[in-house]
């Protein structure tokens, strides 16, 4: 192993901390995961401080680990680098997290929204490579987006730009746990499409016969949709069409705004399989400016559930002094 | 004696019959006298038919009316099963007639008071199957209160339950219905599905019984009695009861009818018809016997007339086109008019008929097809414009309807016409399969109905042999057809149409065809149905009751489900108990029905129900009991939601985290991304 080869860390972390290390050229050397602690905010940070330490420490690269990149599931304010809000998991204002973790590992560290670390990763070594003008959206439990213009990654005035969730998609939708209604999370997001499934089988028990009709006896997952809508079961069929009209009238508004060159997809919901992805493209060919979208490619996303643990890393690679 | 059960002291016994021993008893913790059946072992012997029957009595026992006997309580003791219900000092409606008649005040007063209790019941989905004049008390203040409601399908359940043959003709006498089949409707001597329409038979023997002393039919043995119930007519009462006014004669004609469509569809047209005659009779009812007030105007509006109207349309002849017009008030002397006075209705006779022919309706799914929707129309336009008697509104006029769903009532009002020819095709491949219907615009009838398979490679020759039918089909003056005829077509594609129709027909029997059309195989025929029925609005409730326990009996649990929707949509409070109910329901999905019914009712008493159901193991059912309990926003629900964000279930997590948004209404900000 050459002796001079750098290395970073790179977290991700929501209700599961990720972690890996990762080399100066993208590649993920070790990795590790734990379910979050969100019961007492030390033990969450300790359980931080561990992964860190043992990542670190691993016999591969001892010493040679030069900075820490941390994605949060929530809002980072990018000047103070502290975390705003983690919805739905732990209460972090009170603490200085940044200032902590650089004090327990001796490594410097930055904090970014984890939608723009996934961002960073499929730009520096995904589907993004090469592109300077870039929309990033992960679709999971929640839905986000990091947006990368002229090469540069944008995070707005206080680093909360690229709430693609909260599009407001519908005028008088559902309520959002961000206090609006009709944001295009509570649509398309992962536990909202289930929910919709759910909702179709009851307004139409014509449905009751469908296949996935007799699993939602039990319990129902995104990945279960899409395989029944990929062995043409209409009720997911049905839904799964309805998810790309409104997620393709919002990528095709993000196309319109931006003229970006072109559009990431991924997620976990992204990842169940490209029939959504094929659907969609088709509902922003009939909603975006004919020229804007003839020269934006919308692509799978190529790393996954990797974008972000290496996303984090390089940013770390790139932004802090070493 | 001296025996206990529960809190019941047993005192006498004062009857045996098929559903097991009845005592005369004492409730020690509400010091009252009651009487209690205990159930013989055999009838809730299977946990299944124990299930349905506590469901079915629990659900009468909900009824609360002053002439039906109270159900205090339903419950077991050592696996004994016992019901206790209200003591009544009095004698049966048997005894009591003997075997000479009432006079008629007694009969009006006494058939009022059942009927009403009947109505009630139907209209909470619950038939009572054993009407009977030794099912009914009659006080010594002259109430009637009906007995047993709920409990006779588990006689007819488990089969033949027999009689001891030893029973005094008392207040407690259970009798096993398929002993003595005389009340029995034809149906259910047939041993078919019933529905409330049965009990509107049962209830007409009893009316004949007390008007006349005498059963309308009656056999020296089961075997005859049964045969006679369904072949043989009974005598009219008034043959029987010279003294009976005529008109009470033929009312009991209707309800008697052998065939359920041709009956009173309904006990609330029933009580009606008997108001109007004690008014128009000027027969005083006795004080102390609740008659509800019925306003002299009555005698002279539209259920007058529709009484008018199935009186005479038994008369009527196949030559005319019937259809149901207004008809002349009856003379002043409370008469009723003759039949010579009603308007007819015909293509061969009379003014000039008005008529719309609209586009046919492409149901091929294939806009390239809705030409011929056009051009049908338009060919049809210029063949009737040559038919004497009708004047056809021209094709700029109709265009404007193509591919719409129609309700005539509009295309009268714009059009201003008589009948509306209306259709659909379906184009597969070089077939054409047309169906076209002739609807009174008035009433929304259909007069006529016919399907028509051809070949499209002569187009030309189709739209004439069409033509050629419809003009055939205007002018031959068929009866109007009967929409249960047009449901039974083996033809998904017609019975859907027939459906449609009825949407906006006004002729009594929508109802019951439509409750028939939600046990149909086809589910988009059920979900149409469903979809119809629910327009109806509260008169449906208790027949689709009625559907949603026979389903659920036979185990057809689609069908089940699809009521359970229907009764959902039509969900006003007045059935909240019902609902609640079925939140127990045994498919899971009629419960989860309920469950969003009452939370879009607001009905926050059964939260404390709802937040069992969020517990439970069926995704279904979390995921309804989270919707209810957000649409309630019962603060009570704070916690429980918030377990349940981290349900396994994605999609109840989804529900759970905007109930809580509801309930909370707490910006929480922002949340990002991912999948983590
Ligand atoms: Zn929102």
């Amino acid at each position: 192993m050459n002796v001079s080869e750098k290395f970073y860390l790179g977290l991700d972390v929501g209700r599961t901390i990720r972690g890996a290390l990762v080399s100066a050229d993208g590649r993920i050397i070790n990795q590790q995961k734990v379910i979050a602690e969100v019961s007492d905010p030390r033990i969450f940070i300790s359980q931080l401080i561990a992964v860190i330490n043992d990542l670190r420490r691993s016999v591969e690269t001892q010493g040679r680990a030069f900075a820490v990149g941390i994605g949060w599931a929530g809002l980072v304010n990018q000047s103070a680098q502290r975390i705003e809000v983690m919805p739905n998991m732990i209460d972090l204002s009170a603490f200085d997290l940044h200032d902590e973790i650089e004090q327990a590992t001796g490594l410097p560290v930055v904090f970014d929204n984890d939608a723009n670390v996934a961002a960073y990763g499929e730009w520096r070594c995904g589907a993004a490579q090469g592109f300077k003008d870039v929309f990033f959206i992960s679709i999971g439990t929640g839905i986000g987006a990091g947006l990368i213009l002229s090469g540069q990654l944008q995070r707005g005035s206080r680093g909360f730009a690229g709430e693609f969730g909260h599009f407001k998609i519908n005028l008088d939708g559902l309520e959002c746990a961000c206090g609006s209604t009709g944001c295009l999370e509570t649509l398309a997001s992962g536990p909202n499409i289930v929910r919709r499934v759910r909702e179709q089988l009851f307004s139409d028990p014509t449905f009751s016969v469908s296949r996935l009709a007799m699993d939602m006896e039990g319990i129902l997952t995104c990945e279960r949709v899409f395989q029944a809508a990929m062995e043409r079961d209409q009720l997911a069929v049905g839904v799964l069409k309805e998810t790309a009209k409104v997620l393709g009238a919002a990528v095709a508004s993000v196309i319109n705004l931006l003229n970006v060159e072109v559009i990431v997809m991924g997620g976990g919901v992204m990842a169940a399989g490209d029939l959504i992805l094929r659907y969609i493209r088709k509902e922003v060919q009939k909603d975006a400016i004919a020229q804007a979208q003839e020269s934006c490619a919308i692509v799978m996303a190529k790393l996954g559930q990797d974008a972000g643990i290496i996303g984090a890393a390089l940013l770390a690679r790139d932004t802090l002094p070493e | 004696m001296g025996k206990e059960i529960s809190h019941y002291r047993l005192e006498d016994e004062i009857g045996f019959g098929g559903m097991g021993r009845v005592y005369k008893a004492y409730d020690t913790s509400l010091d009252r006298t009651v009487v209690l059946k205990l159930l013989a072992p055999e009838l809730v012997a299977e946990a299944a038919s124990r299930q349905r029957f506590l469901r079915e009595a629990r659900l009468a026992s909900a009824l609360d009316h002053q002439n039906i006997c109270t159900i205090y309580e339903i419950a077991e003791v050592d696996k004994q099963y016992f019901i206790a219900m209200q003591y009544l000092p009095g004698k049966t409606l048997k005894k009591l007639i003997g075997s000479k008649p009432f006079g008629f005040e007694a009969v009006l007063s006494i058939g009022l008071q059942i009927a009403d209790a009947l109505a009630a019941a139907h209209a909470k989905g619950i038939v009572h199957r054993d009407i009977k004049s030794s099912n009914i008390i009659i006080t010594p203040k002259g109430q009637a209160k009906v007995l047993d409601f709920g409990l006779a399908k588990l006689l007819n359940e488990k089969g033949r339950a027999t009689d001891s043959g030893a029973l005094n003709d008392d207040l407690t006498k259970v009798g096993s219905p398929l002993g003595t089949p005389t009340y029995m409707s034809p149906e259910q001597a047939r041993g078919e599905r019933v529905d409330h329409r049965s009990d509107i038979y049962s209830f007409g023997v009893v009316l004949y019984e007390m008007a006349t002393g005498r059963l309308p039919i009656k056999g020296n043995t089961t075997v005859d009695t049964m045969h006679a119930v369904l072949h043989k007519a009974h005598k009219p009462a008034k043959e029987v009861n010279a003294n009976l006014p005529q008109e009470f004669s033929d009312l009991l004609d209707l309800a008697l009818a052998k065939k359920p469509g041709d009956r009173y569809q309904s006990m609330q047209r029933l009580i009606e018809d008997l108001q109007r005659l004690s008014l128009s009779l000027r027969v005083g009812v006795p004080d102390g016997i609740t008659v509800p007030y019925v306003s002299p105007q009555r005698q002279t509006g539209g259920k007058v007339t529709r009484f008018i109207n199935r009186l005479f349309a038994r008369e009527s002849n196949a030559e005319t086109l019937r259809v149901a017009m207004p008809v002349p008030t009856p003379a002043s002397d409370g008469r009723l008019s003759s039949p010579d006075s009603t308007q007819e209705f015909s293509f061969t006779s009379g003014p000039k008929k008005l008529l719309a022919v609209l586009p046919f309706r492409n149901l091929s799914g294939d806009p390239e097809a809705d030409f011929y929707g056009l051009s049908l129309a338009d060919s049809l336009i210029t063949e009737l414009a040559n038919a004497n008697q009708i004047i056809v509104t021209p094709s700029s006029r109709v265009a404007k309807y193509q591919n719409q769903s129609v309700d005539p009532a509009e295309v009268r009002a714009d059009l201003n016409v008589d009948v509306i020819l209306m259709g659909n095709f379906l184009k597969a491949g070089d077939h054409l399969r047309v169906t076209a219907q002739l609807i009174d615009a008035g009433s929304g009838s259909i007069l006529w109905s016919e399907k028509i398979d051809a070949d499209i490679k002569d187009a030309i020759a189709i739209q004439d042999r069409i033509s050629a039918r419809i003009i055939a089909g205007l002018s031959g003056g068929q009866r109007a057809v009967d929409p249960t005829e047009m449901l039974k077509d083996d033809d998904e594609m017609i019975r859907l149409d027939a459906i449609h129709t009825l949407e906006y027909s006004h002729d009594p029997r929508a109802l019951s065809a439509l409750l028939e059309a939600l046990r149909d195989k086809s589910l988009k025929v059920k979900a149409e149905a469903a979809r119809v029925i629910v327009k109806h609005g509260h008169q449906a409730t208790g027949p689709v009751i009625g559907v949603l326990n026979d389903a659920t009996d036979e185990g057809d649990n689609l069908t089940a489900r699809f009521a359970a929707k229907a009764l959902g949509l039509i969900g006003d409070k007045s059935i909240a108990k019902v609902l609640e109910m079925l939140l127990h329901n045994d498919d899971k999905f009629v419960a989860c029905e309920a469950a969003l019914a009452l939370g879009r009712l607001g009905e926050t008493a059964v939260v404390p129900e709802l937040l069992k159901l969020l517990e439970d193991f069926n995704g279904n059912v979390r995921f309804a009991a989270a919707e209810a309990l957000g649409q309630m926003r019962d603060r009570r629900a704070i916690e429980a939601l918030k377990a349940r964000l981290k349900d396994e279930d994605e999609g109840v997590r989804a529900k759970a985290r905007w109930a809580l948004s509801r309930l909370k209404k707490v910006k929480l900000k922002s949340s990002s991304t991912a999948a983590s």
